[in-house]
């Protein structure tokens, strides 16, 4: 189910209301039910996968809990990891490797041919298996303890807010809630409506109206010159963080109206003012998942520089790995990483230029650009397509960009863009919800009826699926 | 309890400001439409009429559209039938979705004909595109019976708000018809190209032969049949020229029509080949107003007339005829 669905404008609803209405001890079968409900409004026979995954990572979690040989607890962490990573290669992974391997095979003269994949890609299987693989990492080292209810952790790896697209949480955050009372508190449940609505706003109005104009270029990478390949990637940059901060803030919104708090996900990256930076706001529950799960046990920064480097290029093309089977995402994570490698290299001469706001601009726009450039691999369907699309970025320049879109619509696009930077720029200042609940009613319910306006007339209501909803 | 309560009649209240805004917007957007002419608008509520009667109605697409588009040929309709003339027909493919919709609102206007004539292409059965892919909403105003219909009706999601999205746009806030007079282009025997042919014929069967969509429109035409019988309109079903030749649905269709001729006696007219003369048309399968006159008085005037004389006879087996 779309949150940009008028399936989910009923089914949240009923969902709040039957969720008040029943006792504390009941709400996590009725939430547990509504998960599953949401999550096979898609494909019915996939939540089996799920519940493998759940099964599996609760009598894991429950053994690590009992097991005091390290031996056998290294056994259930490995069960638990086999399980889950191989979950996600047969059913993410697998249709890649046989078409890579395939021609391998054919150079060297055998004629096997691996079968196809008969499956397509379990929406949210990313997401939820790094959220069970954190569950059972953390009881292993000992910081999280075994969860014996298994309904309340088959409600963690599926409760419905944060299920096909995350944030992935950490147990440690959202278990405990489960058993706490939520009552109906005017302020929080406001708070979160205010979330999602602003969360739509970016999803339907800006990410679905820039998405012609980006599926447009990239849809015929041979057909563009520089001009119009620079402007769709620029686009294509906000496009895929309003789609995916877009779906962040209303899961954390509606899991608030509920009564839970869900991790921040992305914190302005594009006021990011160098490449780490950048990842410490972008998507900030899978990059502290590959730091803490990946990146610290790999040696993190305690180690030698040769080591380091290599540590970095590991996390990142995993990363990129993760996004998608393709070699353009792992070329978007190998790029990312080198931007990392020749940060750090950079660090010094950066550190001379001292901390003014003329340098922290420079190096935004600097940080913007490399970022958008990788955005390129990130988009393109194929490697080719990528190397298409940057050959031409240097042609056409004398000429105005010709688009698919009309003028006008070019035109509200960018108007869109630059309120969205208003609106980032000023939350830099604190955040802007505690500000806006103080001012008059009348200027509150003026904004809410515009943006209300705004999405009816603007937004592209058209149940377009969320990017990361194939990652 | 008491904060549900408020918030949500806070959110009753917002939303309820908001569509009276709306709503506010769109009555004084209306007051201020001129009264359109049939030739003057794509829209057929804005110059639907209430309680009046006409001698004919017409259904169909942009084949029988242009009989009244323009004004030449509406008034050469209304002459060769000798009757008054009100033309349903839809442009861009106009399908049997559409059409029901607009026979049953020209009922419960109060309005009333001797005969409903439906022009009856047969690839609108065989595609969504003509029915519940047509964007005959985007160019009618808003009428909450209409859109009631709509919605009760199942009509898809995405075109019901298209219909109300579509009001508050510029295209409709600031629209500005041109009338359209008569049609004077001529083809000539050198402009029918056999691909040309069969590239239009393959673009009216983008969905090819869908079962599945003719079980499901030709239920709408049931309905439109049915309810002809019980207002007591007698139907008349017409093939339009065309020189695409028959079309590939052309069989199944006149099959399930002559089998359907003995539930629901009307009378069927297969003229998609009596006018093979180029210079009766503008382009392939769309007549001129010359050929609009030729049309109306050798192959329309005679059925309508025969259709309008039926009238209250009581005996509607005679008019389960077929006119060949």
């Amino acid at each position: 189910m779309l949150f940009n669905s008028f399936e989910f404008m009923l089914f949240f609803p009923a969902v709040v209301v039957l969720h008040f209405a029943l006792p504390q001890r009941f709400r996590w079968v009725l939430l547990l039910l509504a998960s599953y409900a949401f999550y096979m409004a898609w494909k019915p026979g996939y939540v089996v996968l799920l519940w493998w995954s759940t099964v599996v990572d609760y009598f894991a979690g429950l053994g690590l809990g009992r097991a005091r040989r390290r031996g056998l607890r290294r056994l259930l962490l490995l069960a638990s990891l086999f399980t889950n990573l191989g979950l996600l290669f047969v059913f993410k992974y697998y249709g890649f490797f046989a078409a890579s391997l395939d021609p391998g095979l054919a150079r060297l003269g055998w004629t096997f041919r691996l079968p196809d994949a008969p499956w397509v890609l379990p929406v949210g299987i990313s997401f939820y298996t790094f959220q069970t693989l954190a569950y059972t990492i953390e009881v292993y080292r000992g910081t999280q303890a075994p969860e014996r209810h298994l309904g309340r952790f088959a409600l963690y790896v599926a409760f419905f807010p944060q299920l096909v697209a995350g944030p992935i949480e950490r147990a440690r955050n959202l278990l405990p809630q489960f058993r706490e009372h939520h009552g109906f508190d005017y302020a929080r449940v406001t708070d979160g409506l205010r979330l999602m609505g602003w969360g739509l706003f970016k999803k339907v109005v800006i990410a679905d109206r820039i998405a012609e104009l980006v599926d447009s270029v990239y849809g015929a990478p041979g057909d563009y010159a520089g001009p119009a390949v620079a402007v769709a990637t620029v686009f294509y940059a906000f496009q895929i963080y309003c789609d995916f901060s877009g779906y962040s803030d209303i899961a954390i919104g509606a899991a608030r109206v509920l009564g839970y708090r869900l991790m921040q996900n992305f914190d302005r990256p594009y006021f990011a003012v160098s490449i780490a930076d950048f990842w410490r706001r972008w998507h900030i529950s899978l990059s502290t998942w590959f730091r803490d799960y990946l990146y610290i046990p790999l040696g993190g920064n305690r180690v030698g520089l040769p080591r380091w480097c290599v540590n970095i290029v590991i996390v990142f093309v995993l990363s990129g790995l993760w996004h998608g089977a393709n070699w353009t995402f792992l070329g978007w994570g190998a790029l990312h990483a080198m931007y990392l490698l020749a940060g750090r290299a950079m660090a010094p001469l950066w550190a001379r230029c001292g901390d003014h706001a003329a340098v922290r601009c420079l190096r935004g726009l600097g940080v913007f650009t490399l970022v958008c450039f990788a955005w390129i691999f990130f988009r393109a369907r194929t490697l080719g397509d990528a190397m298409t699309l940057i050959r031409a970025l240097p042609t056409g320049w004398g000429s105005f960009p010709h688009f698919a879109v009309p003028g006008p619509t070019l035109v509200l696009l960018s108007c869109l863009v630059v309120f969205l930077l208003t609106v980032q720029f000023a939350q830099g200042f604190g955040p802007l919800n505690e500000r806006f609940i103080h001012q008059p009613l009348w200027l509150r319910w003026s904004v809410y009826s515009a943006a209300l306006w705004g999405i009816f007339l603007l937004g592209a209501l058209k149940q377009t699926q969320f990017i990361y909803f194939v990652f | 309890m008491r904060d549900f309560a408020k918030l949500t009649l806070r959110l009753i209240l917002l939303l309820g400001i908001n569509a009276v805004l709306g709503w506010a917007v769109l009555c004084v957007h209306e007051a201020v439409l001129p009264d359109y002419a049939p030739w003057e608008t794509d829209s057929r509520l804005l110059i639907m009429p209430e309680n009046t009667y006409f001698g004919a109605a017409f259904l169909g697409t942009s084949h029988a559209y242009l009989f009244s588009r323009f004004k030449k040929n509406h008034a050469i309709t209304e002459s060769e039938l000798g009757c008054t003339v009100f033309n349903m027909a839809l442009p861009t493919g106009g399908g049997v979705r559409p059409a029901r919709f607009y026979f049953e609102t020209f009922l419960a206007r109060g309005n009333r004909c001797d005969v409903l004539v439906y022009f009856l292409d047969p690839f609108v059965f065989f595609a969504t595109g003509p029915n519940d892919g047509h964007k005959f909403v985007w160019f009618e105003p808003f009428r909450l019976r209409f859109f009631l219909r709509l919605a009760l009706d199942s009509y898809p999601h995405a075109q019901l708000i298209d219909y109300v999205r579509s009001k508050f746009g510029p295209d409709w806030l600031f629209q500005h018809y041109e009338p359209l007079i008569e049609h004077t282009g001529r083809l000539t025997p050198a402009d029918l190209d056999p691909g040309r042919i069969r590239m239009r014929r393959d673009s009216l069967y983008y969905q090819g032969l869908s079962d599945a969509n003719f079980r499901r429109y030709r239920r709408d035409f049931t309905r439109i049949a049915r309810r002809c019988e019980e207002e007591g309109i007698p139907l008349v079903v017409i093939i339009p020229p065309t020189l695409l030749g028959p079309e590939a649905g052309a069989g199944p269709v006149i099959a399930w029509l002559k089998q359907k001729q003995a539930r629901f006696p009307f009378i069927f007219q297969d003229d998609v080949d009596v006018m093979p003369e180029p210079r009766y048309y503008y382009n392939l399968d769309h007549l001129n107003t010359k050929g609009v006159r030729y049309f109306m008085r050798h192959h329309v005037a005679t059925v309508v007339k025969d259709a309008r004389q039926g009238m209250g006879t009581g005996d509607a087996a005679s008019r389960a005829l077929v006119h060949d």
